[in-house]
């Protein structure tokens, strides 16, 4: 329904454009149309990575939306020098917004399945838990900061690579934050009796 | 969306569930979230030191903001490729381009549009339309013509963390010539992985590769000439010192393996499939890695 429903907007569009330009094809075009085309399938692969296992059902849709939104992009232009560079640009605003409604689509489908509400457990189970993640909480707190940066990134499954690539950091470096902050944080643990 | 990725080490793992958790129930990391020209600017280099680091800060306690930026990641890695064939329509540095050129650009991008769009409605009420197609295929004959794009690599060729570095313990006796050559050659070495181990990985491969061509006696030093220009985004040129490399007792089988990956990031998956089989059919460290890809078919 939701591509359905951009291609009869786009419908419009074209026709409006059609009505102006078609005489004005050039060499340039199949290029261009093919890096386009080839951006649409990239961040369809990148939502899916990023996104798992759950947006997979979707991905047609995906690339069908980024495709048409950035031709869109491009349509709003007056001039591009740089066809290169601008669709790259284009192509990482299309993967800001893709992962956002992925997201929130997500998000909205869980609150709509019943029996989503959660399981209460059992209060001493919660309070033990309860404790882990307070004494977790402040053992990162009292890492050096790159160092928490580096376990909060660990933890949460960025590979060094990730890591590197979003903090500018060398790979020697990634590799030792990540190893001295897991190192600090088990003693913090361990010395607060969480094993 | 981004979920902890499981270990295998419960310590770990439980951990990140508790991160995750914790992450859940505070509020909102400090700042609000990145806004689209942010991570434009960060894709393209463009953020200052301060600007990066709040950028991190927030996206490494952001689930959603986590998400992004691994997705950006992807599509950053993934544009080196499309922008080699990228066109050239715009004027050379330091020219101005003539105003009829760039209307012209942007007649033609304009008629692209309709043939894009066109093609996309007409291909999408196509019941005739074979599974696996291209959902969007043009109806320009010029498009239909273009050079075939490199598929995109599949999920098990996605290039994790870079291999560490080994070599044989008895390497200094494998040097053979002079005491002298012995200690060129390993000074050599030593001056190229340095920067591999610091993930700089074109320099890595830059000061490896007269090595790599000086001593073919030493297939581990074509392995991580291999392996540096795999990392830095060079598959093709990966290949040949990556099969040079599958005679070493100590990296052969990673040697194979990275073939495989830069052949299948190259764009030969027909040759990346005959090598993970390969590795799949014998015993090997890669074996159960090897066979899972090349039976996924992702």
């Amino acid at each position: 329904m939701l591509a359905l429903s951009i291609q009869e907007r786009s419908m419009g569009e074209a026709r409006s454009l059609a009505a102006g330009n078609a005489s004005g094809v050039r060499s340039d075009e199949a290029a261009v149309q093919e890096i386009v085309r080839r951006y649409g399938r990239l961040i369809r692969h990148a939502i899916r990575r990023a996104g798992g296992p759950e947006v997979t059902t979707l991905a047609d849709d995906i690339e069908q939306t980024v495709i048409v939104n950035l031709w869109r992009q491009m349509a709003r232009e007056q001039t591009i020098d740089h066809p290169a560079s601008y669709i790259y640009r284009a192509a990482i605003r299309e993967t800001v917004r893709a992962v956002r409604r992925e997201r929130e689509r997500a998000e909205a489908a869980a609150d709509a399945t019943p029996g989503a509400v959660a399981h209460s457990a059992d209060p001493e189970a919660m309070a033990v838990a309860r404790q882990r993640r307070e004494a977790l909480a402040a053992a990162i707190a009292a890492l050096a900061p790159d160092r928490a940066r580096a376990v909060r990134a660990h933890l949460g499954g960025w590979s060094a690579q990730e890591i590197m690539e979003l903090t500018g950091w060398s790979y020697q470096r990634t590799r030792n934050l990540v190893a001295r902050g897991m190192a600090d944080l088990r003693s913090a643990l361990v010395a607060k009796g969480v094993r | 969306m981004s979920r902890p990725r499981e270990t295998g080490d419960p310590w770990r793992d439980s951990l990140a569930a508790d991160l995750k958790a914790l992450d859940r129930e505070s509020s909102p990391p400090a700042g609000a979230h990145p806004d689209e020209d942010a991570w434009v600017r960060y894709a393209c280099g463009e953020l200052t030191a301060d600007e990066r680091e709040r950028l991190a800060n927030h996206a490494l306690a952001c689930d959603e903001c986590a998400a992004i930026a691994r997705a950006v990641g992807h599509v950053r890695e993934g544009a080196e490729a499309i922008d080699a064939g990228a066109p050239r329509t715009s004027a050379a540095p330091g020219t101005s381009a003539a105003p009829e050129r760039r209307m012209a650009v942007w007649l033609a991008l304009a008629a692209a549009l309709v043939i894009a769009v066109s093609g996309a409605i007409l291909l999408r009420r196509s019941p005739q339309a074979e599974p696996g197609a291209d959902r969007i295929v043009s109806t320009n004959p010029s498009a239909q013509t273009a050079r075939p794009a490199r598929p995109e690599p599949r999920v098990w060729a996605r290039l994790g963390d870079p291999p560490e570095v080994r070599l044989p313990a008895s390497l200094a006796l494998a040097v053979r010539g002079t005491d002298k050559d012995r200690d060129e050659a390993l000074e050599a070495f030593g001056a190229g992985i340095t920067p591999y181990r610091e993930g700089r990985f074109r320099e890595a491969a830059d000061r490896l590769a007269p090595l790599a061509a000086r001593r073919p006696d030493i297939p581990e030093f074509a392995y991580y000439l291999g392996v540096a220009r795999l990392f830095a985004g060079d598959p093709s040129a990966a290949i040949e010192p990556l099969r040079q490399a599958r005679v070493s007792a100590t990296v052969g089988d990673d040697a194979r393996w990275h073939e495989a990956t830069a052949l299948e990031r190259a764009g030969r998956r027909e040759e990346a499939d005959a090598l993970l089989k390969s590795l799949c059919a014998s015993a090997n460290s890669y074996q159960s890695r090897a066979c899972a890809a090349a039976g996924s078919g992702s």
